[in-house]
């Protein structure tokens, strides 16, 4: 259909109307507009009728979303459904603010995030956006390159085109690409929560390594990458470029070289969810195995934490030597000590080391089970005195903290800094936080 | 003003403490066991110092993460090769009409751009004689430029033919690339009026050398058929199906369909899309690409793109 002009109105099925403003983009399903909608600023996707082979199931899908509301606000969910006009339909949505880029241009290299520790942001943002949409019952199931809205100064997320997202025994029926595609979905089977999860870990390959994990130099070396190789490579016999058995689809130096410079990076335990989620086991026996969301917020809250400014040059650096040394710098910085969040319910605890502004978060002590959604909210501050050798844990929080000397307890309360000692112990809410100098 | 809760001085480090020292680890542990014995009694003091600032998220836009000179991600090419007619009974409209028509493409082309590949192209013009119209290195990035074809002389779609064969290979073609790239399955767009003037008029002689190339096999390939005149047989050979052939009767056809077509064809073929049950090694499923063509084919109006011949001189 052709595309609508600037000041068509269009009714909606909640009475409203939209004037179309202008027009913004042009993808595979549909179009997108920018519209006027009760006196804001939206955003229209009109619907190709021939390019979506069951409209009928996305207006149900998306009347139903309507109803139910948006998970949270990092899905930029349906808020309205035009009537029929011209044999198809639209949506309205919120608009993408103009802060934040697509995916694909942080892909591209044309843009970059602030930092690693706005990377990290990111693809916690992601996956515990994720995390909530499973628990709510539903499957993306077409999640790939074109699906993420991000915000380069800390790595927000918005995440779009959520007409695809219902309960995963309703499928869509959409095409996804090959390369985002759990293997069984590849080969004719149905996606769901276990596939999203192939799908969130190759984005978060992507975002992390900047290289597709199954496109290593066996799956360059075809002649053509038609139907057939999609088929073999991403679906029959896909293999992880940093498979730790079988090596024939192993990165190259020439074009990986985002790979050789960027996985050494990774932990142990960021290596070790990627090695599980594209293992042969996981890929073609057992898509159960693919790591659950919670794993991925536990390791990247971690992750994030040895992030940091170097006390010396004040740019970033990441802690993984002892001695550490400042990525930047090259200096040896002092880490004056480290907190340990003790684990609970299958969680590992967490780290953190005594630098300067490293924070606690919430997250860190409720091991993200007091909310939904990601908040990344400070309870906690690291101050220190380098010449004294002296570190000092500053309340953020709106509560009040309490620690035991001696059989007594005493309280910390909002604003203050408690001077840390090898052994002490901290009550943060209903944790434990020790204390190792 | 901070109160002090606890003695002053703290106490000395006992010999327990260092071992503790000694066993500890700042760096990420991964197995979650902290290999210290906890110490009880010691000293703890409010830090008399300023309050804590509000914390700043982000981080200052240098360290090191500018220093990792990240590379774009590796993509596949989708290569295009368009083959233009440019004998003389594509002079005037015609010609004027594709100019056109392509120069609009190419300037939307730059700007298609993802992370799943990278668009590159290629232009065989066909008079009296052929000529890469984009230079014999190999296929350019679509920058958004267009060299104007002009008009003149015989059709040599034969030679064209046997041109393309040997430029459709990765050892000694346009698909030896600097650094190991795979491609999408290419785009091979032909336009033409008439019929080929250097042997067979239906094309069947070059066709035939092209057709033992394993990437034409392979290709996507349409055909846009200029005019009541154009010889049908030869899009049709040249496709391999009646229904990748489109014919535009008049200037307005011409231009929207060169536009759908391309358009189409960089969609399917760029997009890794996997949807096929079976597909065969070589030869890719062109439904749908006609399906897709089709839909942006659904801008014309039938009855713009009637038999009248009328615009063409």
């Amino acid at each position: 259909m052709a595309e609508l002009k600037t000041g068509t109105v269009i009714s909606t099925e909640n009475g409203e109307s939209l004037t179309i403003d202008s027009f913004i983009a042009e993808g595979g399903q549909g179009y997108v507009y920018k519209v006027t909608y009760k006196g804001q600023p939206r955003a229209l996707k009109l619907y190709k009728p021939e390019a979506v082979k069951k409209l009928d199931w996305f207006h149900d899908n998306i009347r139903e979303e309507i109803k139910v509301g948006a998970l949270s606000d990092k899905f930029i969910w349906p808020e309205d459904l035009t009537v029929p006009i011209n044999n198809t339909f639209g949506y309205i949505m919120p608009l993408k603010p103009p802060e934040y880029v697509d995916f694909d241009d942080i892909l591209l290299a044309k843009c970059e995030l602030s930092s690693f520790y706005a990377m990290t942001n990111c693809a916690l943002n992601i996956v515990s956006a994720f995390r909530l949409l499973h628990r709510k019952g539903y499957a993306y199931q077409d999640l790939n390159n074109g699906n993420f809205f991000i915000r380069l100064r800390d790595g927000d997320v918005l995440i779009c085109d959520n007409d695809n997202v219902s309960p995963e025994d309703n499928p869509s029926g959409i095409a996804g690409k090959a390369r985002y595609m759990s293997p069984s979905v590849v080969m004719g089977g149905r996606p769901n929560r276990l596939t999203d999860r192939f799908s969130l870990a190759v984005c978060l390959f992507l975002l992390f390594i900047r290289c597709h994990p199954l496109e290593g130099v066996k799956a360059l070396s075809v002649p053509e990458m038609n139907d057939y190789y999609l088929q073999k490579h991403y679906g029959k016999e896909p293999l992880f470029i940093a498979d730790p058995i079988d090596h024939s689809n192993g990165p190259n130096r020439d074009i990986h070289r985002n790979f050789y410079l960027r996985w050494p990076l990774m932990t142990n335990t960021m290596k070790q969810l990627f090695t599980r989620t594209f293992s042969q086991e996981a890929m073609l026996q057992n898509e159960s195995k693919y790591p659950l969301e919670i794993e991925w917020c536990r390791a990247l809250l971690q992750f994030r934490t040895y992030f940091f400014k170097c006390p010396l040059c004040e740019q970033e650096t990441f802690l993984d030597s002892d001695p550490p040394v400042c990525k930047c710098c090259g200096r040896q910085y002092p880490v004056l000590g480290m907190l340990k969040v003790n684990g609970v319910n299958g969680s590992h605890g967490y780290k953190i080391p005594l630098v300067k502004d490293v924070c606690i978060f919430r997250e860190h002590l409720d091991d993200f089970s007091s909310t939904e959604q990601f908040v990344s909210q400070p309870v906690g501050m690291v101050r220190t005195k380098i010449s004294e050798g002296t570190a000092g844990l500053s309340n953020i929080s709106n509560t009040n903290w309490f620690y035991t000397i001696g059989g007594a307890t005493y309280t910390c309360v909002p604003k203050q800094t408690v001077k840390l000692r090898n052994g002490m112990t901290i009550r943060i809410g209903n944790r434990d936080v020790t204390v190792h100098m | 003003m901070p109160i002090k809760l606890t003695p002053d001085k703290p106490e000395p480090i006992s010999e327990e403490q260092q071992q503790t020292q000694e066993n500890f680890s700042i760096l990420p542990d991964d197995d979650g066991e902290i290999k210290v014995n906890l110490q009880k009694d010691i000293a703890v003091d409010i830090i008399p110092n300023e309050e804590p600032v509000p914390l700043e998220l982000d981080m200052p836009d240098s360290g090191m993460l500018q220093s990792f000179r990240t590379e774009p991600v590796a993509r596949k090419i989708t290569p295009i090769f368009f083959l233009i007619d440019v004998s003389r009974s594509m002079e005037g409209v015609k010609m004027g009409t594709v100019n056109s028509a392509m120069e609009e493409i190419m300037n939307d082309l730059k700007n298609i751009e993802n992370s799943d590949s990278e668009l590159r192209f290629a232009v065989l013009s066909f008079g009296t004689g052929v000529q890469w119209v984009t230079g014999e290195n190999g296929l350019i990035p679509c920058d958004g430029s267009w060299n104007t074809l002009v008009a003149d002389g015989f059709t040599y779609f034969n030679s064209a033919c046997r041109e393309l064969r040997d430029k459709l290979s990765g050892s000694h073609g346009f698909f030896k690339f600097a650094a190991r790239r795979t491609i999408t399955p290419p785009i091979l767009i032909l336009m033409t009026d008439g019929f080929a003037n250097d042997g067979d008029r239906d094309g069947n002689e070059g066709l035939a050398k092209l057709r033992e190339n394993k990437y034409f096999r392979g290709s996507y390939r349409i055909a846009i058929a200029i005019g009541n005149d154009a010889n049908q047989k030869l899009c049709e050979n040249f496709t391999g199906d009646k229904e990748l052939v489109f014919t535009a009767y008049n200037a307005n056809a011409l231009k929207v369909m060169i536009d759908a077509v391309v358009k189409g064809s960089v969609t399917v073929s760029s997009a890794g899309v996997a949807d096929a049950p079976n597909p065969d090694p070589v030869t890719p499923d062109s439904a749908t690409l006609i399906q897709t063509v089709q839909h942006e084919m659904n801008q014309l109006n039938p009855e713009e793109n009637n038999n009248e011949d009328e615009s063409w001189d």
